[in-house]
């Protein structure tokens, strides 16, 4: 379409408007799912379907009426007659049939309205900046407000603290808010029976084996041991110590989630309360989240401004990544340019999560089942897609086989069949349970030796702890990155079965 | 009283898988330095293969370990 510049909703816009709007009701689906249930998500899911298909409907329309010379066959008719029918009747449907949450349906429905805005917004800011509508780097419409004139101007510095400030003055009211849908949804599905099971921490530093190990002390994580050991942690609430039975006894230092608890329950807020409860809960997510941001914020700042002669961070990074980049490419050889991003991200990632939990307030994800078990099962997809892709499915069938290329071999077939399936299988679950067993050993032997500390001051007459876990942490540090690095090196051994075998 | 029987069993069943896993570590880490001793030139190699099969044989502790962990709710 020749454009009319000053135009704003144009072919480029809608199609954008359209991907934005697909992947953000797929991702709010899966949220929505995970969150408030199983009905409010297909609820949200028929929304954001409904509004989508009239949307599309429209471009098509739109389409063929705004062309130089206009397309007005029978079939335009027909869609413009259709749509209104269509739109009340699958609400009609949706709502008064299916019975679907209204209040998610209409959420999801008025997605698309929401992201129209904001990317109309997107381009207003863009014009302002002097960047042509069709820029194709108009979904880093915000980024590129620092690049045509330098740095960020004062009035956006002072619009984005603004920004801040607003949201910030919302934060108390979010509470509120979850604890409200907290009522409908977080009862219904996908939580654990005794959810907030705040177990009394081990506080090192004071002396927590006295009497005042109670319910509103030090909440902690023994939660999450307990529940994937399969123990019951039912009395973990109000129960100290002497109950060690309840929760396996697995000691990990505070981490801010914890303190974040223990302010917010002395503040008053109540445990059942839906924020307190989703942190607790998604404890390791919400370290996750950390530790990406992070990661986020380091490598965008190390690659932005590439420079001939790298600075500090630059040069950290570049060295980093060089090193792996030679290390794999022992392995996969010219193979490794394809597979590094992936085997990369599983290394630092994990070596990251891995040394979070040696720093003050925070905690190893990987001592925890679930996040090894995911890694796991990303990798063991990733090698079959690799397999499936690179061998073709006859040639990944044959590689399951055990590769027969002789008789003998073709009659073995459904005996190695069913041996190499398993095989495969157990990959993930040695992977998994490799790491979590190092890093959770670690950690809890950290967390043992530090309550050492205060032992040692009543038998020696000491007047001062004697931190008995600093030399364990060193030796956790080694520990950590070996434990990505062979993470990682089987990784990209599983990858390299997967490749044809042309060059032996 | 049978549940001390668990007492006595998870750590004797976690020493001896380390003792097994370490008597392996061993020998591989020996094998390995001998090679790398023979040919240093190779020595990039086998350290990658050492590494491999350390993390192997290591897993077999770490097996023990989970189960002891997974047990120890009924101690």
């Amino acid at each position: 379409m020749s454009a009319d510049r000053s135009l704003p909703l144009d072919h480029a816009f809608l199609r954008r408007v359209r991907t934005a709007t697909i992947v953000l009701g797929l991702l709010g689906s899966l949220f929505v799912t995970l969150y408030a249930g199983v009905k409010p998500g297909v609820g949200w899911t028929a929304g954001v379907a409904v509004a989508l298909a009239n949307f599309i409907l429209l471009h098509w329309i739109l389409v063929r009426i705004l062309r130089p010379q206009p397309l007005l066959g029978p079939k335009v008719y027909a869609a413009l007659g259709a749509k209104l029918p269509f739109v009340f009747g699958s609400v009609f449907l949706a709502v008064g049939v299916a019975k679907l949450p209204l209040l998610w349906f209409s959420l999801g429905f008025s997605l698309l309205f929401v992201v129209v805005l904001l990317k109309a917004l997107g381009r207003l800011l863009m014009t302002k900046q002097g960047l042509t509508i069709g820029d194709p780097r108009e979904g880093a419409a915000f980024r590129m407000r620092r690049e045509p004139n330098g740095p960020m101007s004062t009035k956006s510095k002072v619009g984005a603290l603004l920004l801040v400030i607003g949201l910030s003055a919302a934060a108390p009211q979010m509470p509120r808010i979850v604890a409200h849908f907290d009522q409908a949804a977080f009862t219904t599905d996908l939580t654990v029976e005794s959810v907030p099971a705040m177990a009394v921490a081990q506080d090192h530093g004071t002396d927590a084996q006295g009497g005042d190990a109670h319910g509103t002390d030090a909440h902690a994580t023994d939660a999450h041991a307990a529940d994937a050991h399969g123990a019951d942690a039912h009395a973990a609430e109000g129960h100290g110590e002497d109950h060690g039975e309840d929760h396996g006894a697995v000691k990990h230092f505070p981490n801010l989630v914890t303190y974040i608890t223990w302010i917010a329950t002395k503040a008053g807020v109540s445990e059942e309360a839906g924020w307190l409860k989703l942190l607790n809960e998604y404890e390791n997510v919400f370290f996750n989240i950390l530790l990406a941001i992070f990661f986020a914020v380091v490598t965008s700042k190390a690659s932005r401004a590439r420079a001939m002669i790298p600075g500090k961070l630059q040069n950290t990074v570049e060295y980093a990544v060089e090193s792996l980049y030679e290390f794999v490419k022992g392995i996969l050889g010219h193979e490794t340019r394809r597979y590094i991003p992936f085997i990369g991200a599983l290394f630092f990632y994990i070596w990251g999560m891995n040394w979070m939990g040696l720093i003050p307030g925070f905690k190893s994800p990987t001592a925890y089942l679930n996040t090894t078990l995911a890694l796991a099962g990303c990798t063991f997809l990733y090698v079959q897609y690799t397999g499936i892709t690179r061998l073709g499915p006859l040639g990944w069938l044959h590689h399951l086989s055990g590769s027969p290329n002789d008789p003998v071999g073709w009659a073995m077939v459904p005996l190695m069949l069913p041996l190499e399936i398993i095989g495969e299988i157990a990959k993930p679950v040695s992977l998994s349970l490799r790491l979590f067993g190092n890093v959770m050993g670690e950690d809890t032997l950290l967390a043992l030796f530090a309550t050492l500390i205060t032992i040692g001051i009543p038998a020696l007459g000491l007047h001062v702890g004697v931190p008995l876990h600093i030399p364990f942490m060193f030796l956790a540090l080694l520990a950590s990155t070996i434990q990505a690095l062979v993470f990682t090196l089987l990784a990209t051994i599983y990858i390299s079965q997967m490749l044809p075998h042309d060059d032996h | 009283m049978e549940m001390n029987l668990l007492g006595l069993g998870l750590p004797l069943g976690l020493g001896l898988a380390a003792l097994g896993s370490g008597m392996g570590l061993g020998r591989a880490v020996s094998g390995a330095m001998e090679a790398m001793g023979r040919q240093p030139e190779a020595a990039g190699k086998i350290q990658v293969s050492m590494i491999i099969g350390l993390a192997f044989i290591e897993a077999l502790t770490i097996y023990a370990f989970v189960t002891v962990f997974v047990l120890q709710g009924k101690l």
